[in-house]
């Protein structure tokens, strides 16, 4: 991203997507206070170096990329510092999961979004929270279609472990 | 289609939520109650935002003078740092007539139940108790005396009794001062608009104290 956005196209921005931003990091993060300083350092880089939102075809798909890799970031810092569970609970999402979303099964691959390569992890989020075709995500990643089988397999299969482990514990 | 469903993808939907074009997902919304249902729900709650203008000058701020909020709710209140110590109902009293609150004041895990007038300096969490007498709707949070507006409770229906709010508020060095405010989300909407409001309040002001 190079040169930034005006306080008018930013508010025009937080406006128009806040609220779909913040309800996408509390899905991601898990922690409403983190999801909100993700939400602030988001548009602080938009007002530092957003200007090509202006070119983007789809502004909400651009602008989830940059803020899905703040929060994974922030994953992988925590995760780094031993810190593997969020502090804070979140609020509650008031307009409740797309018909498309497994949310047991989104819930499960976000948990392990700290600890994947951040292509898989890019995949999870395509996959598991906007819910993308296969055939999708691997356009959207540039990856052939059976490497995306592949790994959301495995991504599968380790989100199963997980459920599994809470079942067994809870 | 989202593989494995009949529904477009939550991104396809979010996306026209958002006033993007996509004549597939038009072509699905026309026939299914349940993907309309959830756009026309996204669509509302984005109109709910807070002035963008409001925000971006928090961003303009100097990020050391921002307040963070630390959000915590029943059982991870203790991981979140403020562990509620005080016990017992709220004094009869104030549950007569309306909506009445305390501020829960932590300062070094010495925990103090205020109201009032309730002195702050840096380091203190701040929690808000209030209670109301019969079922209502109550939002709560702090207007500070920049006028900026710290949610601490979103709109949300509550029984008769005594609750917590569902954040707190940390001191930082830039210091606290406002007004602690819960009432129905008009009430709130009139306090922060400086207008004669029914919302109860506590003055939030500098401890002189080291």
């Amino acid at each position: 991203m190079s040169g930034g956005l005006s306080d008018t196209e930013l508010a025009m921005l937080y406006e128009k997507y806040s609220f779909l931003l913040i309800r996408r990091l509390r899905v991601l993060l898990r922690d409403e206070s983190l999801a909100h300083d993700v939400l602030h350092d988001g548009f602080l880089k938009l007002m530092q170096s957003g200007a090509a939102l202006r070119e983007a075809q789809t502004p909400l798909r651009w602008l989830y990329r940059v803020f899905d890799n703040l929060a994974i970031d922030r994953l992988r810092t925590r995760r780094a510092r031993g810190q593997h569970e969020p502090l804070d609970q979140v609020a509650e999402d008031r307009v409740g999961p797309a018909p498309s979303v497994d949310v047991e099964g989104r819930d499960a691959v976000v948990k392990l979004l700290g600890e994947l390569e951040e292509s898989d992890a890019r995949l999870a989020v395509l996959v598991f929270v906007d819910r993308l075709t296969q055939e999708e995500a691997a356009g959207e990643l540039g990856l052939s279609r059976v490497t995306i089988n592949k790994r959301v397999k495995a991504l599968r299969m380790r989100a199963s472990a997980i459920l599994d482990g809470e079942e067994m514990h809870g | 289609m989202a593989d494995g469903t009949e529904h477009p993808s939550a991104l396809a939907l979010e996306s026209v939520a958002a006033g993007e074009v996509m004549p597939d997902v038009q072509t699905h919304l026309e026939e299914c109650d349940a993907c309309r249902m959830h756009v026309d729900a996204l669509s509302g709650a984005m109109k709910a935002t807070r002035p963008g203008a409001e925000f971006v000058a928090e961003l303009r701020r100097p990020k050391r003078k921002r307040l963070r909020l630390a959000w915590i709710a029943g059982p991870v209140a203790l991981a979140a740092g403020l562990v509620l110590l005080l016990r017992g109902p709220a004094p009869e009293d104030r549950l007569k007539g309306g909506v009445s609150f305390s501020i829960i004041r932590d300062r070094g895990g010495a925990q103090e139940r205020v109201s009032g007038r309730c002195l702050v300096k840096v380091g203190d969490r701040l929690l808000l108790e209030f209670a109301t007498a019969e079922p209502r709707t109550l939002e709560a949070g702090i207007l500070t005396a920049k006028d900026e507006w710290l949610p601490m409770q979103p709109p949300r229906s509550f029984g008769e009794g005594t609750h917590l709010s569902q954040s707190s508020v940390r001191v930082d060095d830039a210091g606290l001062e406002g007004r602690a405010l819960v009432g129905s989300p008009s009430d709130i909407a009139q306090a922060r608009r400086h207008e004669p409001s029914a919302a109860a309040i506590i003055v939030l002001a500098r401890d002189p104290a080291p």
